[in-house]
């Protein structure tokens, strides 16, 4: 038998590290809140059991206010899992606990895994199992999925109460009178309306129902009469609690974890955070905090742009060109292999596949970097120092989050835009991401910049950033009052406190982002490469061509070029070289550089024939703001949820993309001459 | 009468009730802030808006408009 277990907690209790810790597998951490943005699975290890395990999306309570939200619920009330593992912040207990009272309402065996016990014994708590179990009615494991301590007793432990057929018994949480009020609702359910939602939960129904949930409430075909109902046992509970529904529900609540934790936990010494508070004072200094900011990013950039680059890209260059090619070359030379055997493999394969490959170190840096903010709980703060100018652009703070993770690729930013509640809000950060440049687009601006501006490499990319920024801000304050009109939904985030990311989860993630980079490389760019070698030698007649602009591809080039030769780069190379980025962004750099191989000087030389430096700048400005690659274009369809926003973003992206462009090469050419 | 907007940093003082309409209200109650919670100011952002305040043992931000719908009682 296989037995289905959710592991459901709170954003920032440290559920995706645990996840990793009980499966073995790897998967994305982050720590702020709202990582998890889809559910995961995997099997549970060191376990004879058959168990699958469930990442829920990071929730602070079962009402359904964010996407998150409703997909974990749904999950708990349509699947029905065997057991939940409830992850607890032990660190933030009480809080973390208020979403325990919730899961235990839905009918469903529990197993409680306190985390961050090594911060809590630090903090001089301490905090009694025994009696957490005695008061909430099921077991609690002491873990730190950091340290990977405990992990094995939580294993033991859920491997054992899956198999148990013995109900646990969950405490009243509500006093005694609400219990009645509750269990007359209840009766009256059963009485008058069997048929509304039989199979839920008997208690969540019923505080569902009371609290008016929404989601509940649509899933009822006509709620006219059961209203009536639910607003005279509203009234009773708000002459009894002396307070209106929602705050004395959520009130009761928290009383009940205010008396168990006075109960099950001591303190043994008084503690102070003074390196986070410290900490905090520098970086959220009123002065400091932006150009701080600005600081670490202008530092990411330098370190994995121009010093990783000074490094490696020499060095692999070297290997790709004159030993890896020259020796293919001979080495199939002397096997008698033909002459477009061997160019293809040369300058098709190995150059289209080896210009991405080139770039790797320099990714490799800027996902660690990036990795090492998300873990650390800066983005959270970065996102509090935002929101005050966010808002004016009809965005939030919480808006920011997603458009960091952009910075690695707009994908998991698209999607991390899941958790801001407002449908608004979501829609315009979705389709703002984008504008923000992923590494993908990057060796593009590091070639660029390399052929051109060889003195003020860091500071040219440093100033696509800004510009991308600048255009997500006016994007949004155009966009808000116009396309995505609407109230803003406000914001409140949790800031969680400083953390030392663990050096495992941050080259896990590095290695995750850089495995995803790899395999696009070996599939999507190696049949590309090989695809756009053959359109480059043939004409369409199917016969070898001459000269390179003879081939199918100089001839589909050339009917495009045109649209952008009032950008300065009406070069049929680089227009083929923005279509195929369609399929992904790296493309756009293996193409140049299949399209230019074999001609004397190589890609830089090309490249400084095709382009100027201002139709150079030009170019890298309508990639960076143009529609992102095909894998983001279907997030943003499925994020957006309809074809007409979905449609308007596109044109939207590549209407502002060709503006800018056009106004940068126009004025720049007349300028620069 | 005063409000949580009121308070400066270091200063706290108790929730006496929740002025806040809509949607917003539900999601303070669900990070506790209910009627009787203990919430000390901690800083203001760099800008002057939004707030961070500590409650329940963890540190929360909200903006000043809505903390000026939050009523406190010391």
């Amino acid at each position: 038998m296989k037995f289905k277990v959710a592991l459901a907690g709170n954003p920032n209790s440290g559920k995706t590290t645990l996840f990793n810790c009980l499966t073995g597998s790897n998967l994305y951490v982050g720590n702020w809140p709202g990582v998890t943005v889809e559910k995961k699975e995997g099997d549970l290890k060191n376990t004879s059991e058959k168990i699958t395990l469930v990442d829920l999306p990071g929730i602070y309570s079962l009402a359904p206010y964010s996407m998150d939200e409703i997909v974990s619920r749904n999950f708990l009330l349509e699947e029905r899992p065997d057991l939940i593992i409830n992850i607890i912040d032990a660190s933030n207990i009480e809080r973390n606990l208020y979403l325990t009272t919730q899961l235990m309402e839905l009918d469903c065996p529990m197993v409680g895994a306190l985390n961050m016990m090594d911060v809590v014994q630090k903090k001089g708590v301490e905090i009694d199992v025994d009696a957490l179990e005695k008061l909430f009615g099921f077991p609690f494991v002491e873990i730190s999925a950091q340290q990977e301590t405990g992990i094995d007793d939580l294993i033991k432990m859920v491997g054992r109460i899956v198999k148990n057929d013995k109900k646990q018994e969950f405490p009243k949480i509500f006093p005694e009178q609400i219990n009645e009020i509750f269990k007359e609702f209840e009766n009256l359910l059963q009485n008058k309306f069997p048929n509304v939602l039989p199979d839920y939960p008997r208690i969540f129904r019923a505080v569902k129902l009371i609290e008016k949930d929404d989601e509940v409430l649509s899933k009822i075909d006509d709620c006219s009469i059961l209203l009536e109902d639910i607003e005279k046992t509203r009234k009773k509970i708000e002459v009894f609690s002396g307070n209106d529904v929602d705050s004395a529900i959520a009130d009761y609540r928290y009383r009940f974890i205010t008396a168990t934790i006075n109960m099950a936990t001591r303190k043994t010494k008084e503690n102070t955070q003074q390196f986070q508070e410290q900490l905090d004072k520098v970086l959220m200094n009123r002065y400091a905090a932006l150009p701080i900011f600005f600081l670490f990013m202008f530092i990411i950039y330098y370190v994995s742009i121009t010093l990783v680059g000074q490094v490696t890209i020499g060095g692999i260059t070297w290997f790709i060109k004159d030993v890896l090619i020259v020796n293919i070359a001979a080495g199939l030379g002397s096997i008698g292999a033909a002459d477009w055997i061997i160019a293809l493999i040369n300058d098709g394969i190995i150059t289209g596949v080896g210009a991405v490959l080139t770039f790797v170190p320099q990714l490799m840096a800027l996902f660690f970097f990036i990795s090492i903010l998300e873990d650390s709980g800066y983005m959270a703060r970065v996102a509090f120092i935002m929101d005050r100018i966010f808002r004016h652009f009809g965005l939030s703070g919480k808006s920011f989050i997603p458009m960091v993770v952009g910075l690695g690729c707009s994908v998991p930013g698209i999607m991390a835009t899941r958790t801001l509640e407002n449908e608004r809000e979501r829609k315009l950060t979705a389709v703002l991401t984008p504008f923000i440049s992923c590494g993908a687009k990057m060796p593009i601006y590091i070639l660029m910049a390399s052929v051109f501006f060889t003195t003020n490499q860091t500071l040219l990319v440093f100033s696509l950033y800004l510009i991308s920024l600048i255009v997500v801000f006016s994007s949004g304050f155009i966009l808000s009052k116009t396309w995505f009109k609407g109230a803003d939904s406000g914001y409140l985030l949790e800031i969680p406190p400083f953390r030392l990311p663990k050096i495992k989860n941050t080259l896990t993630q590095v290695w995750e982002r850089i495995k995803e980079f790899l395999v696009r490389a070996g599939t999507i760019i190696f049949a590309a490469s090989v695809v756009l070698w053959f359109l480059q030698n043939f004409t369409l007649g199917f016969q070898m061509v001459q000269s390179a602009d003879e081939s199918i591809l100089a001839t589909f080039g050339k009917v495009i070029a045109p649209i952008f030769v009032p950008l300065g780069f009406g070069n049929w190379m680089a227009s083929v070289a923005l279509l195929t980025g369609i399929a992904a962004k790296e493309m756009i750099i293996s193409t140049l550089s299949v399209l230019t191989a074999g001609q004397a000087g190589g890609l830089t030389l090309a490249i400084s024939q095709i382009f100027t430096p201002v139709s150079a700048y030009s170019f890298v400005i309508f990639i960076l703001l143009a529609s992102p690659c095909m894998a983001a274009l279907a997030t943003m369809r499925k994020e957006l949820g309809n074809w007409r926003d979905f449609f308007f973003a596109v044109v939207y992206q590549l209407g502002l993309a060709y503006m800018i462009s056009l106004i940068i090469y126009q004025v720049g050419s007349r300028i620069f001459i | 009468m005063f409000t949580l907007k009121d308070l400066k940093p270091g200063q706290k003082a108790c929730v006496g009730s929740i002025a806040v309409e809509g949607l917003m209200r539900r999601k303070l109650m669900d990070m506790g802030v209910t009627p009787g919670v203990e919430i000390e100011v901690n800083k203001t952002a760099p800008f002057g808006d939004p707030i961070e305040v500590r409650l329940r043992g963890y540190a929360l931000s909200l903006r000043k408009k809505d903390a000026a719908n939050i009523l406190m009682v010391q």
